[in-house]
């Protein structure tokens, strides 16, 4: 199992590095499992969201298996604003 | 065969040889059957004529013996009868006919030897000289035939033939009684030698197979290629030794015919073998003899055989040499056909420039090559100007949608306007049909507390309606705002129209100014839809002075007419794509249902107004296509003069590039904001995320050029309101006519990207955009939740 400590906030400003990072992670120790630990973020704009989708893509792949957790109420609140709820593995 | 089968060449060429070949045949088995016919007729004639010819010779021949004989009775007759004398008689008959062999003179038994001088004396010829003697048995010889039958017959009598063994040939005589007062006193004979005859029959050309017949009028046969039978067998003797039946009866039938024939011919199949034998005869008419030629039948149809052989020859070496005209001509139909399979080969995969065989000839073929050339070229023509065309309508269909934008660009839609005018509430919506519309709405805000409305209808659909439309509005707009009077705008703008107007559009206009002060509207109508107020329970169509749309005609005076507004009445404009929206069953949606609307419903805000009317609209119509414009301008006074203090009001901005690296001053500038203004925390963040959205594209996507543009952003806060204004001078990109992304689908079919909208929309409650010039100018407004 992989993890990630996502920032303080992931958005258009650093998310293309967040991505490459996570993913240069993967290639580097094929996980079976990612969990991105979001207990310090305290936002995340579409660019963040992407990179989740992108994760999530990349690991559905190879049959693994993606897990977010500890978002505070605020970050929750964007997640479902997109619909991602439903299609994000977010434990609490 | 399939070889055959495949080639249109062979086949061709094969046909014409075999039907050739059919009707050669034919022929040549007709003309063989009548050359057949023919030949033997002509073989009949051939052989009848020589066997009358040779029955003639011979004829004549025993003819001039019998002469000399008939001359020698005379002489003897002439005289007494002396030895002497008849010897001399005898030796000139002899000496004067070669054929002679011997003569004779018999007397009578009753005659008076012994004065004669002799009974019976003979002379002969022997080598070179002639002999006389007296007869050696004048007994034997008054028993022989050749003194008997004369003697009783008293008439002359050609003998059967004999050999004379002394000399060893055949012979036969001729003996003429001499008749002296009706009796018979001496018989006078020669001897004819018969090899002569002989001679003259094998020197007759019979061909190889043929021979000649010679036979004494009861079938005894005298000359026969058989040596054995001659003198010793009949024909009807020699039938009745055959063993076979068929051949027996043969005999019988052809000895009869010949003893009863003087003349003609007997087919009859040969005794010694399969084969079918023609004799054909003549009669020696002196010794009644019957001469005729046995020809097999095979060797009289030589000629026809050989004419066959050499028939059938030049029929196969005709028809092998067909052979080359035949593929000559097979050829030059399916070198062209073969060509033009090729060419369609080409033509069926896109290349028109394929060249055709040049065929000079004006028969079917280069009918046929001539129109599918004239094809090929059309098809090439046609095609090209399917691609051009094809090409030109995509470019109107992107033309149109640029159109569409550039339409709705120069509308204004970012509401509410006027916010310094609080107690002004006003919306408006244009919903085009076809891409590019003909309707129109403008308002603007005068000098003077002066606000300009107007709303119009253009005749027709599409760019050209359209684009009377755009020329029409900026014309109204920029009149009255010079001449601040609604009937002289619309003249001007009238005449401006209704001159060059060769299509002869025109457009149905309302045009008015509210005075905010005096809440009283000043207003022309050139035509148009009758606008509704509603106060208070009350609502009825307003009735303008009844005057002809815009640009129709020129100089046309319009009348200026007044309107109070007060507090809370509610002023709607509309064009006749509300009124007259239809549904399937070709129903329209009315005058009445929309005031009914109006009067019925307790709007409180324009937009709400508007918004419920375009839903029932839109439920009316259900599943017809809509046919016009749907446009309406609203307008609520909630006290119009009612303007905001000053006070408690925020403002502030700043300027972005359009780098990536500004994306970090987004996030700190409205920090420091939600600092200052003590914004909560969720607000901060929905309205960071709306306007990081924003920023990002634009920063990403309005600007073409690698140059640096400047985007500035305003916020004014008041009474809880945060208003964000975010202007830029990129390409024309209206984000709000995009679809809301899509939220519910899973993690394979989620598109990445596309979000951003959505979240704008979702974070505030207004987002507007407005084209002013080359500018993009959004709006996004938050309340801040209390």
């Amino acid at each position: 199992m992989m993890q990630y400590k996502i920032p303080t906030r992931l958005d258009a400003v650093n998310a293309p590095e967040v991505e490459q990072q996570i993913l240069q992670k993967i290639e580097k120790e094929k996980p079976d499992s990612v969990l991105c630990d979001f207990s310090e973020t305290v936002y995340i704009s579409s660019a963040g969201l992407r990179v989740m989708l992108v994760l999530s893509k990349v690991m559905a792949k190879t049959g693994g298996k993606v897990t977010l957790r500890g978002m505070n109420d605020d970050v929750y609140a964007i997640f479902k604003m997109a619909g991602f709820q439903t299609i994000l593995n977010i434990e609490e | 065969m399939r070889w055959i089968k495949k080639s249109l060449f062979l086949k061709l060429a094969l046909l014409i040889v075999a039907s050739s070949g059919v009707v050669l045949a034919i022929v040549m088995v007709v003309s063989n059957y009548n050359l057949r016919k023919r030949v033997i007729e002509n073989q009949k004639k051939y052989y009848s004529a020589l066997s009358l010819q040779a029955a003639h010779d011979i004829n004549l021949r025993f003819f001039e013996a019998k002469t000399v004989v008939d001359k020698a009775v005379l002489v003897f007759k002439s005289k007494a009868i002396t030895r002497a004398g008849s010897l001399n008689i005898l030796r000139n008959v002899v000496r004067e006919n070669p054929m002679i062999g011997g003569s004779a003179i018999a007397l009578a038994p009753n005659q008076n030897f012994a004065e004669a001088g002799f009974q019976m004396l003979y002379a002969w010829r022997e080598n070179d000289s002639i002999k006389s003697a007296n007869r050696i048995s004048p007994e034997e010889d008054y028993k022989s035939d050749w003194f008997k039958l004369p003697f009783t017959q008293k008439k002359e009598v050609w003998t059967n033939p004999y050999i004379d063994t002394d000399i060893n040939k055949m012979m036969v005589t001729y003996s003429t009684p001499v008749i002296v007062n009706g009796e018979v006193i001496a018989i006078l004979t020669c001897d004819l030698i018969l090899d002569q005859v002989e001679q003259l029959l094998s020197s007759l050309e019979l061909g190889h197979e043929g021979a000649p017949v010679l036979v004494t009028n009861e079938g005894q046969i005298i000359l026969y290629p058989r040596k054995e039978w001659i003198l010793k067998e009949t024909i009807a003797s020699i039938g009745l030794k055959l063993k076979d039946a068929a051949n027996r009866k043969t005999m019988e039938e052809l000895s009869e015919y010949l003893i009863k024939n003087k003349s003609g011919f007997f087919r009859f199949k040969s005794i010694n073998s399969d084969d079918m034998v023609w004799l054909y005869f003549n009669t020696i008419s002196l010794s009644d003899w019957r001469i005729g030629f046995l020809i097999p039948e095979s060797s009289l149809l030589n000629p026809v055989y050989d004419l066959n052989k050499k028939m059938f020859l030049i029929a196969v070496l005709g028809i092998l040499a067909l052979l080359i005209p035949a593929f000559f001509v097979s050829h030059s139909i399916t070198r062209p056909l073969k060509a033009l399979c090729n060419a369609a080969d080409h033509l069926a995969v896109g290349d028109f420039d394929t060249s055709l065989p040049k065929i000079k000839n004006t028969d079917e073929i280069g009918r046929l090559v001539h129109d599918f050339d004239r094809m090929r070229v059309d098809l090439k023509a046609y095609i090209k100007t399917l691609a051009s065309t094809t090409a030109e309508k995509e470019k109107i269909a992107s033309e149109l949608s640029i159109a569409r934008e550039i339409q709705h660009g120069i509308l204004p839609k970012l509401f509410p306007p006027f916010p310094k005018y609080s107690g002004l509430d006003i919306f408006a919506t244009l919903d085009s049909a076809k891409e590019v519309g003909g309707d129109l709405y403008d308002f603007a805000l005068l000098d003077n507390n002066k606000l300009y409305i107007s709303i119009g209808d253009v005749s027709g659909k599409g760019v050209p309606a359209s684009l009377f439309m755009a020329v029409g509005k900026t014309l109204l707009k920029s009149t009255i705002q010079t001449i601040n009077d609604p009937a002289k705008a619309l003249h001007i703008v009238n005449n401006e129209l209704s001159e060059n107007n060769d299509a002869c559009m025109f457009i149905t206009l309302f045009c008015g100014i509210l005075d905010l002060e005096t809440n009283e509207l000043l207003f022309a109508n050139a035509g148009h839809n009758p606008p509704i107020i509603v106060q208070g329970e009350n609502s009825h169509f307003i009735q303008p002075a009844a005057a002809p749309p815009v640009g129709a005609l020129a100089d046309i005076n319009f009348k200026n007419e007044t309107l109070p507004l007060p507090k809370d009445s509610m002023f709607l404009l509309y064009t006749d794509g509300v009124t007259e929206a239809m549904n399937e069953s070709k129903q329209l949606f009315g005058d009445n249902t929309l005031l009914q609307l109006m009067q019925t419903e307790k709007f409180h805000t324009a937009e709400k107004c508007i918004a419920t009317i375009k839903s029932q609209v839109k439920e009316f119509v259900g599943k017809a296509e809509q046919s016009d414009d749907i446009t309406m301008l609203c307008i609520l006074n909630k006290n119009y003069k009612t303007i905001e203090s000053e006070k408690e009001k925020f403002e502030t901005s700043i300027v972005f590039t359009n780098s990536k690296a500004e994306f970090q001053r987004i996030a700190s500038w409205l920090e420091d904001l939600a600092d200052k203004l003590k914004w909560p925390q969720p607000f901060l963040i929905q309205l960071n995320l709306a306007l990081e959205e924003w920023i990002v594209n634009v920063i990403s996507y309005a600007f073409t050029d690698n140059d640096i543009h400047e985007i500035e952003v305003t916020l004014i806060q008041q009474n809880n309101t945060v208003t964000l204004q975010v202007t830029d001078d990129g390409k024309l990109f209206d984000p709000t006519i995009y679809d809301p992304a899509d939220t519910t689908s899973s993690v394979d079919e989620r598109k990445i990207g596309g979000l951003g909208i959505h979240f704008i929309r979702n974070n505030v409650e207004k987002f507007n955009y407005e084209r002013k010039g080359n500018l993009n100018v959004v709006r996004m407004i938050k309340k801040i939740a209390t």
